[in-house]
């Protein structure tokens, strides 16, 4: 209506005015000055009386225009949704609506509601296992782990033997950090901390029987039926106070029995979002209030995937350790947003390796014709000090923005009404105005949105054509309802129908979490983003918004598509992805890249590999190129820190004589007694490539303290470490958030956009929140 | 779920339904011109108030709920391509009204005023849309200053926009007049 202005003149206004006036809708200012009017003219008196007269018509007639009946599809659609929101337990149903049986129907839906709501914290144990379960297979038995390596079985072989290449390099050297610019602070929106953050997925309710939260739904029958049936029938005449009661000792024997060392529960209480961490809570005043019923269930439509700390392994049992890297980094982010809303994260949304590879550490590039340089650095361990740490640290090709192949970028914007938030869609158009900044006339931009149907709002344009693109960005708007269709299908098409050979091909989803693209199963969905993989577009997820986080399913995605995963939570991390990265972000120097790590038992008793759970591989995987893996792009660093027992000293589990036989000799090779602590071996295809090239590096114990160690290891030391704490780790040590401080004390180095200081920041934030830890 | 939250949330989702589907349709049918586009608009709604939690939005449902429907309807007409920042102003290209299979008329207004008031509903429904926008939304009882908020516009617009359309309904109903007697 804004395009209204300009016609109107100040006559206009001033009658408007008095219409305002006529239907009562001017403060007494106003009032003031139009009754002075009215005082003066005769005419104005009328007009005012007319107005109000037929305002009065207007508003009966408005009243009395022809009412539709009220809908029975939108009660069903709308309990179906509350229902999934709680579906642990079954529930009544009630197909329709009968408007006159209204109040007899509240009130029976109410009673149901109050039932299930009163026992969903007695039922959480059981709602823990169906979510592990769920995110480990799918209804088709297909594993779904974040670990990505199983499904790829799928694909076509191409595996030959592979070119070694030995290498060998001293451990690396520190210096400042490489420039990055941008600031602005995080949002962070306290008002939404609330115990009723609760907001449940929004999933369309056809899609309820195959997907997202149904996780619990399908799963449901695990809790044991006897109690919902007991508790529904016997007990349906019981008070609230009596069933919260009852709920609350259900809920404190489960956990009781999920703490107790039984070998399942055991295992139960080893997921990221344990009992351990409820337990924790419970006894943690101030929590929100939360006290024993914290739960993930505050923010239950947010999905981790759950996360079990790495064991230390015996070197003489399990000499080799193997995994795929890992760019991501949206669960710092994440962890950041938690803190600055005052709360603590759920273990399971804290990764450590995206906790430590937020920050960038100076690792030089490699040099002739290898795609990826390897650092490693050894030292003390300042949580375990008889412990050693080794940092690898691998840094992908740099390549120059001026030399980059052409880009052929496709967005593909969730436009539905809860991206309307101002941390959603506005944030995400701002992002994509900096991003259609760096773009030159070779390369490509189209924009797909979904909402109400799918939409391409702006078929591929060339980059140059900034005023066209600005425009479309300018206009896109959130509110769509009945939930796109081909969403995902539409974006790959532009990308295809405009591919850059040797360029980027990327097609970058941004959404708060509603992945409903057109394709209603979870393995669908991630075949086809796998399919598109192997067409050279790949995959970028960036998450946006709170409380209705699907962040592993999201992973999921960006890992299946070759791709990234951000979570932007401020125009601050939109640059810092999307601009100081977009060579980064953008141009796949190394696919598939896997680390394998062979210790010499001579010089180390067990390792522990810190992070990285959900991207540990088999052995013999490393070899296969059929498995894949992760991707590094342009300039790109990942690190991973392992915590050593060195062999002389205390074994973290100590073997006992066996009786009756002698552990073998060791028969070590000669170069065991080399002093090497290890060989690092690192695989990467090149990314049009399908066989993989091998490097090879060894590393000795610099037998540095921790104080010597570079700026670099002493923060992702200190990075890992915070993370641990958060996760509440068992391998955390000595380690608090005031020693983690002392770990990162005079490790910010050049620090140009404060990233390492505002780590600090959150150390501190972490610390009012949890002061014993 | 908290057990108290679970089920004020539902109480409240399903008191709001109750409350507000009514209203809601009726405004959507206006400014749509078609009941499944308004239905659709109304689920959508409602499907949103479920993602949102009670305590961030108690008191002002009826301006949240009126909000989003009003601007899923100005996606969905766009989406219908129809080439516009706003809501269309002219209304040549408008449906026809909309006819619902109306209620039993109320026996107790007399011929004459339901005369009146089914021409008034019929030149509301030919009004420019943002006018209609306008008057739909005071007609349900929100002030100028809490349209402007809804829609974004200044509250000096939707008073001309309301303004504008008291104007036409005036000379239109008067020009029918003189036209009848």
């Amino acid at each position: 209506m804004n395009s209204n202005r300009k016609d109107i003149d100040n006559r206009e206004l001033s009658d408007a005015q008095l219409t305002a006036y006529a239907l009562g809708q001017l403060d007494a200012e106003e009032q003031a000055v139009v009754e002075a009017e009215l005082a003066r003219s005769d005419e104005a008196r009328q007009r005012v009386q007319q107005t109000a007269a037929l305002a009065a018509q207007v508003k009966q007639a408005y009243e009395q225009s022809p009412t539709p009946a009220p809908s029975e599809s939108l009660r069903a659609a709308v309990e179906e949704r509350l229902d999934a929101e709680n579906a642990a337990v079954p529930i009544i149903k009630q197909a329709g609506w009968l408007r006159s049986h209204w109040a007899t129907f509240a009130a029976g839906a109410l009673c149901a509601t109050l039932l299930i709501a009163v026992l969903l914290p007695a039922l959480q144990p059981a709602r823990q296992t169906a979510r592990r379960q769920a995110q480990v297979f799918t209804s088709e038995g297909q594993p779904l782990a974040r670990s990505h390596m199983d499904s790829s079985s799928r694909r076509e072989a191409v595996a030959a033997a592979s070119p070694t290449l030995t290498k060998s390099e001293p451990y690396a050297v520190s210096g400042p950090a490489p420039s990055r610019s941008g600031t602005t602070t995080t949002t962070s929106d306290t008002s939404r901390t609330g115990l009723l953050k609760e907001t449940p997925p929004a999933s369309p309710p056809t899609m309820f029987g195959g997907r997202g939260i149904p996780a619990y739904a399908r799963k449901a029958p695990e809790v044991p039926p006897k109690h919902d049936q007991d508790l529904l029938s016997t007990k349906s005449k019981m008070t609230l106070e009596e069933l919260a009661r009852e709920a609350a000792a259900l809920f404190q024997k489960d956990r009781d029995i999920a703490g107790a060392p039984s070998p399942p529960a055991k295992k139960a209480s080893k997921t990221g979002l344990d009992s351990r961490y409820s337990a924790s809570m419970s006894d943690n005043v101030g929590f929100g209030g939360a006290g024993r019923f914290y739960c993930p269930t505050q923010r239950d439509t947010e999905q981790y995937g759950p996360i079990t700390d790495n064991e230390f392994r015996s070197v003489q049992e399990q000499p080799l350790s193997t995994f795929a890297i890992d760019v991501d980094t949206a669960s710092y982010a994440n962890v950041r947003r938690f803190l600055s809303e005052g709360r603590l994260p759920p273990p399971a949304a804290v990764r450590i390796e995206e906790l430590v590879n937020y920050f960038t550490y100076d690792y030089s590039p490699p040099s002739d014709g290898v795609l990826v340089a390897a650092h490693l650095e050894t030292s003390e361990c300042p949580w375990q000090p008889e412990h050693r740490l080794v940092r690898i640290g691998l840094k992908a090709r740099d390549v120059d923005q001026k030399h980059r192949g052409p880009s052929n970028i496709v967005f593909l914007l969730d436009v539905s009404g809860s991206m309307g938030e101002p941390d959603k869609l506005p944030l995400v158009k701002q992002a994509m105005r900096m991003l259609v900044e760096q773009f030159t006339e070779d390369d490509r931009v189209a924009i797909v949105t979904y909402a109400s149907g799918t939409d391409v709002r702006l078929p591929s344009a060339r980059g140059n054509e900034r005023k066209r693109i600005l425009e479309v960005i300018d206009s896109l708007e959130a509110g769509g309802c009945t939930y796109g269709s081909a969403g995902i299908e539409l974006a790959y098409q532009q990308a295809a129908a405009h591919f850059v050979p040797k360029g980027v091909n990327r097609v970058i989803l941004c959404t708060d979490g509603d992945l409903n693209v057109g394709i209603t199963n979870d393995d669908d969905l991630v075949r086809l983003i796998e399919g598109k993989a192997k067409s050279g577009v790949f995959l970028t997820v960036l998450g946006f918004g709170t409380g209705n986080l699907k962040d592993s399913k999201m992973e999921k995605l960006a890992d299946k598509g070759n791709g990234v995963y951000d979570y932007i939570d401020s125009l601050r991390e939109a640059h810092r992805v999307l601009v100081e990265q977009i060579g980064a972000s953008l141009v796949t120097v190394a696919k598939d890249v896997k680390i394998q790590v062979e210790f010499n038992p001579a010089e180390v008793a067990a390792y522990r590999l810190i992070g990285y759970e959900n991207r540990v591989m088999a052995n013999r995987d490393f070899d296969n190129d059929r498995k894949d893996a992760g991707d590094m792009s342009a300039g790109h660093a990942v690190t991973a820190i392992y915590e050593l027992t060195p062999a002389s000293g205390a074994d973290a589990s100590p073997d006992r004589p066996l009786k009756y036989q002698r552990v073998p000799d060791r028969n070590l090779t000669k170069q065991a007694h080399s002093g090497e602590l290890l060989t690092l071996r690192i695989r990467y295809k090149e990314p049009d490539g399908s066989k993989s090239r091998l490097l090879e590096f060894t590393a000795k114990d610099s037998k540095n303290r921790f104080d010597q160690a570079s700026t670099d290891f002493r923060f992702a030391s200190a990075v890992a470490a915070f993370g641990m704490v958060l996760r509440n780790s068992p391998h955390r040590g000595h380690a608090t958030l005031t020693a983690v401080e002392q770990y990162a004390a005079g490790s910010l180095g050049r620090d140009p956009n404060g990233y390492r200081a505002e780590f600090l920041d959150l150390l501190r934030k972490a610390r009012t929140l949890a002061p014993g830890r | 779920m908290e057990p108290a939250a679970a089920a004020e949330k539902q109480r409240w989702v399903l008191e709001a339904v109750r409350q507000y589907e009514i209203r809601l349709l009726r405004f959507a049918a206006r400014l749509l011109g078609a009941e499944d586009a308004a239905r659709d608009a109304v689920q959508h709604v409602f499907l949103k108030l479920c993602d949102q939690s009670p305590h961030e939005l108690r008191g002002r449902e009826g301006s949240w709920l009126f909000t989003v429907c009003r601007n899923h309807i100005i996606d969905a007409r766009r989406r219908a391509s129809w080439q516009v920042d706003n809501l269309p102003h002219d209304t040549t290209d408008e449906d026809e009204p909309v006819e619902w299979e109306g209620r039993e008329p109320d026996p107790a207004i007399a011929a004459e005023q339901a005369d009146t008031i089914r021409r008034i509903n019929r030149l509301i429904d030919r009004l420019p849309v943002p006018q209609r926008e306008a008057i739909a939304l005071w007609s349900e009882g929100f002030s100028c200053r809490e349209a402007a908020q809804m829609t974004g516009a200044s509250e000096g617009n939707i008073r001309v926009m309301v303004h504008r359309a008291f104007k036409t309904l005036r000379q239109n109903l008067g020009q029918e007049n003189e036209v009848r007697s």
